[in-house]
């Protein structure tokens, strides 16, 4: 467009603006603290996939007899996913639950809501539209 | 997608899966993980972390320092607010690597997938490869590698990276149909042309043509990759959209009193101001008189009445550690005052409303 050139030179200032690049921040008074926090983080999902992997072999053996990994790969059954699901929760609470010290941490799944900041935002998908 | 190495797993939705079980498993549990230690405390940590840096007297302010200042009393006094934070970021680096890994074993194969959508319909899709990227746009925004503009996979990147990141409510593009079943029509209801501006995968795209099968219905975004994989991800669903690259400020390059309904969602907090300035002018010379014109975005400054939500913690956090810069600049200006300005009848605003922070324009009729 014409004034690209009038729209880069008013963009100068972006460049400064925190967040333009990637950061490397420390959330904690030992910056250790921050890369062991995250390598737990990391570590027990990595003991979750290798969870899921025996529980999809046994649920194969029981019900079918043989494993191969292409099996594995394109194994899909919702109640197992379900039961799954409940156990990945429960894990997550027992491993990581002391974090917060007694803050007790509901379940929230709507990853949105939280983004407004207020409690009693209306879900999208409740409000009603003009 | 069929790679000979590796196991064709199918698609999730319209979505191609990851290449292995064990890449979606630990993507599962990233998801979780976000909801339990992130999404969850959230609402008590917040509060408790905002009172504390008031009273420290930190503004919090779009400057590396401010948001510094906002770090060293977290690292000072407030360890919840550091577990916050950290398994935001931690875990926010983690599912990008993941998916960008996982479907990276498969590169040469999505490239040819996209090589073959580009030449198929239903629908279409226009885009330039010699096209010349502005710098703002260029940001790893929600710190994705390569960004929006950066990488051929970043449409593919994004879909599956935002079904990590939203959680439920993005399982079966369920958010983008609910907002495509309330979006708002023309007073008259003649709704023949829809643009979606900043389309990104044309999640909404889609859900607005499902709605409006009759309509001609286009999307348009800055980045070639996105409007590639949107159209790929639009085949999939049998969809007929039109997808174009082109920038929201350039959108003036497209005929006047064209659209009847113009949408655009969460594109304005991810631009700096003049960019939004421009695609305002653009929007209201696209439009029909009679015309609609709904924006989904965070409240800002005309419509969050209670006070602005995006500062203190979240604001410095999300905006700096999270690469989101142009946020802060988003939620201080005044939309609505804008919006009036360049024409436009505000119909209804909604702060409270979720995910819509719905504000709904009319372009006047003639004489009106
Ligand atoms: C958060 S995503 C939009 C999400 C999308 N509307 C949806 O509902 O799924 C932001 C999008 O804006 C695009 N974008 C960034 N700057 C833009 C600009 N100046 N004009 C048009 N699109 C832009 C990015 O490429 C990205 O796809």
């Amino acid at each position: 467009m014409g004034d690209r050139s009038a729209l880069e030179a008013e963009l100068e200032y972006v460049k400064d603006l925190p967040g333009f690049s990637r950061t490397n921040p420390q959330f904690f008074s030992d910056p250790m603290i921050d890369k062991l926090l995250e390598i737990t983080l990391l570590m027990a999902g990595e003991i979750w996939t290798n969870r899921d992997r025996h529980m999809v072999m046994e649920h194969l053996l029981a019900t079918e007899g043989v494993v191969t990994p292409e099996r594995i790969e394109a194994f899909k059954d919702e109640s197992f996913a379900q039961r799954s699901e409940q156990q990945r929760l429960q894990f997550i609470q027992r491993i990581f639950g002391c974090l917060y010290g007694d803050i007790d941490v509901p379940e929230d799944r709507n990853h949105f809501r939280w983004l407004t900041g207020k409690e009693g935002a209306q879900d999208t998908t409740d409000s009603h539209s003009p | 997608m069929l790679n000979e190495d590796y196991p064709d797993r199918g698609n999730v939705g319209p979505t191609p899966a990851m290449t292995s079980r064990a890449d979606e498993t630990f993507l599962d549990y990233i998801a979780d993980l976000r909801s339990v230690l992130m999404m969850s405390p959230a609402k008590k940590v917040h509060p408790k972390a905002n009172a504390v840096i008031e009273a420290e007297g930190i503004e919090t302010k779009a400057t590396a320092e401010s948001v510094e200042a906002v770090r060293d009393v977290v690292r000072r006094k407030l360890p919840e607010a550091g577990v916050w934070a950290r398994v935001y970021r931690s875990t926010q680096q983690a599912f990008w690597n993941r998916v960008c890994e996982s479907y990276g074993l498969r590169e040469d194969a999505f490239l040819r997938m996209l090589e073959e959508s580009d030449q198929s319909g239903p629908g279409s899709v226009e885009w330039d490869p010699d096209y010349v990227y502005p710098d703002y746009a260029k940001v790893e925004i929600h710190l994705q590698p390569g960004g929006y503009v950066g990488h051929p996979l970043a449409g593919l990147r994004y879909d599956y990276g935002t079904r990590v990141f939203g959680g439920k409510v993005s399982e079966n593009d369920y958010l983008h149909k609910a907002m495509a079943a309330k979006v708002p029509t023309p007073r008259d209801g003649r709704v023949e042309r829809i643009m979606d501006i900043a389309c990104s995968v044309g999640k909404l795209t889609c859900a607005l043509k499902e709605r409006f099968p009759q309509a001609e219905v286009w999307g348009s975004d800055i980045s070639a990759p996105m409007v590639r994989y949107a159209h790929y991800r639009a085949i999939e669903q049998g969809q007929t959209v039109h997808f174009l690259q082109k920038a929201a400020e350039d959108l003036d390059a497209l005929p006047a009193d064209h659209f009847d309904l113009v949408t655009v969602h969460i594109l304005f907090h991810e631009v700096p101001t003049p960019v939004v300035d421009r695609t305002i002018a653009n929007v209201y010379r696209l439009l029909r008189p009679g015309g609609t014109f709904w924006i989904s975005d965070f409240p800002s400054l005309g419509n969050d009445p209670h006070g602005l939500h995006y500062t203190n913690l979240l604001g410095a956090i999300d905006s700096a550690d999270n690469s989101e810069p142009y946020a802060p600049e988003f939620v201080r200006s005044n939309v609505e005052a804008k919006l009036q300005k360049a024409g436009f009848s505000l119909r209804y605003e909604n702060p409270a409303d979720m995910n819509v922070h719905g504000r709904v324009c009319d372009k006047p009729m003639k004489g009106e």
